[in-house]
């Protein structure tokens, strides 16, 4: 290859046999971010080169399952967990008597005595108090105050929990209602697609269709996703695609029909799509040309003007090879 | 599909319904493997098990994106938890020490435990075998690149080599086990499907 050993290479830089010799590499992880991008920006319109991947990733799997197994895990590795949208768990036991919901004291836990009413009856002189009887009173009274305060503080903290509690079942709520509008807006996509297969006799089940996948390249985000459905005998079919990042203003997703290469190389736009607010978009879709196998489907994101070949990487990919 | 497949669908199904259940008795059968992979790529106990943790999180946030009919679920697993623990490396910026010894006999290990499916553990054999093949300075830099995550510059750095010379032997010692690996599936093309 030119430009070794630390020369950056623009991606368009490398032709497909630069391409063919770094498959064996990408496919366990020993390219560079630079090579690693080229590759993903280049296998479509390198078709050859993206079948031996195809080829050295089979291998890499195979790796995956050479390692010896003689080392046991703890057996309550998972105990500390914390998984989303599990029960919350509190600890009871700071609680007066271990129930959440029991009302708070209801009344305090000790009495008065009524001072006597002074006896009636003529007495002599009165005699001092003993000073012993003030320092009980005295005694008594601190000691009310504090069991007062204990209680108002126990009754306040009782009241923090139940607070928190209350918070805590608000925010489970709310993850079940959005979750409940992202399910309730997939069946309005679903609902759509079939729609608009109603609208013009496209069907797209599984019965007569095909589907494979767009795997992200390292010019996206790790949510990026996508998903081609393909009816052969129609002509049509349909691109999804999740966790795209938003496109610059002015900017929007094309979907490219990839096929041949070097000289040969034909990129058809395909149509073009906006994300919705859950950074999701599909696309219905007549190609020009019938999908062959070694068609590439990409999106990439390009200006609104733009002209008839992508102008930034793609952003996910797939091989139409599955058909 | 075949009864294990089937089980493991059954199993990814009830995770999906968030059955709490379902990923104990997921960590049960594969927490070994996943485990094992995370070690072997760190070397080091309680940082294997963080990412056997992160692992089992991942697959309880995301149980869909495993297609069972692109891979087996042993495959799916460990494929996350050698890229969760390289990710784990390059964030921790650190390199377990290299030991050649360790590392070129790494394909001379003993028997695989054969918890998952067979396919996948006899395609494996097939693999270990080719490896074995590979000379020896080919077997040490695509270790060094699967099993450590390192790439073209870091090996040839780390082993003091020309960057040239690395990529040319993981590209020959790739293509050998490429090569090696359609000759021994073709005639038999229902292993493949891992």
């Amino acid at each position: 290859m030119a430009n070794e050993p630390n020369t950056p290479r623009a991606y368009r830089d490398y032709s497909c046999e630069d391409i063919a010799e770094l498959v064996g590499a990408y496919s366990i992880g020993a390219t560079t971010p630079a090579e690693s991008r080229a590759v993903e920006a280049m296998l479509p319109r390198c078709p050859d080169a993206a079948a031996e991947l195809a080829d050295y990733l089979a291998v890499a799997d195979a790796m995956l399952h050479m390692l010896p197994a003689d080392k046991a895990p703890p057996a309550n590795l998972l105990d500390d967990l914390h998984l989303p949208d599990a029960a919350p768990q509190f600890n009871t036991h700071t609680h007066h008597n271990g129930h959440l919901d029991e009302p708070p004291l209801q009344h305090s836990q000790h009495t008065h005595t009524a001072p006597q009413a002074p006896q009636l009856v003529p007495m002599p002189a009165p005699a001092p108090r003993p000073i012993g009887l003030w320092v009980a009173l005295a005694a008594m009274f601190v000691v009310v105050l504090g069991m007062g305060a204990m209680v108002f503080l126990l009754f306040q903290g009782m009241q923090e929990q139940r607070t928190q509690i209350a918070d805590l079942l608000n925010t489970q709520q709310d993850l079940l209602t959005s979750i409940d509008d992202t399910i309730g807006q997939t069946n309005d996509v679903i609902t759509s697609l079939v729609d608009a297969s109603e609208a013009a006799p496209m069907p797209l089940s599984p019965g007569n269709s095909e589907t494979f996948a767009l795997l992200r390249t390292d010019a996206a985000g790790q949510e990026a996703r996508g998903r081609v459905i393909w009816n052969a005998e129609a002509n049509v079919g349909s691109v999804w695609a999740a966790g795209l990042p938003t496109p610059p203003s002015g900017h929007s997703y094309e979907v490219w029909l990839v096929r041949g290469e070097g000289e040969n190389l034909v990129e058809i736009s395909l149509g073009r799509f906006t994300l919705d607010e859950d950074g999701q978009g599909s696309l219905l879709f007549q190609s020009p040309l019938p999908l062959a196998p070694t068609d590439i489907i990409g999106i990439s994101t390009e200006p609104e003007d733009g002209g008839t070949e992508p102008t930034t990487p793609h952003l996910v990919i797939g091989q139409a090879s599955e058909l | 599909m075949s009864n294990k497949r089937q089980k493991d669908a059954d199993l990814l199904g009830r995770i999906i319904d968030r059955d709490q259940k379902a990923l104990s008795e997921l960590y049960e059968q594969y927490g070994r493997l996943v485990y094992n992979m995370a070690w072997h790529v760190l070397r080091d106990n309680g940082s294997a098990e963080e990412v056997t943790q992160d692992v089992f999180f991942q697959v309880w946030r995301w149980p869909e994106r495993w297609d069972e009919n692109r891979a087996q679920l042993s495959t799916w697993l460990l494929s996350i938890a050698r890229y969760t623990a390289i990710d784990y490396l390059r964030r921790e910026q650190r390199r377990p020490k290299l030991e050649p010894t360790e590392l070129e006999s790494l394909s001379h290990r003993l028997p695989v435990h054969k918890s998952a499916d067979s396919a996948a553990w006899d395609n494996s054999e097939i693999i270990k075998g080719l490896i074995a093949k590979l000379p020896r300075e080919q077997r040490k830099v695509i270790v060094l690149a699967y099993y450590r995550g390192m790439t073209h510059e870091e090996i040839a750095e780390s082993l003091d080599l020309p960057l040239g010379t690395v990529k040319s032997r993981i590209r020959l010692g790739m293509k050998k086990l490429k090569d090696g690996w359609l000759a021994a599936v073709r005639p038999t093309e229902g292993k493949l499907n891992t």
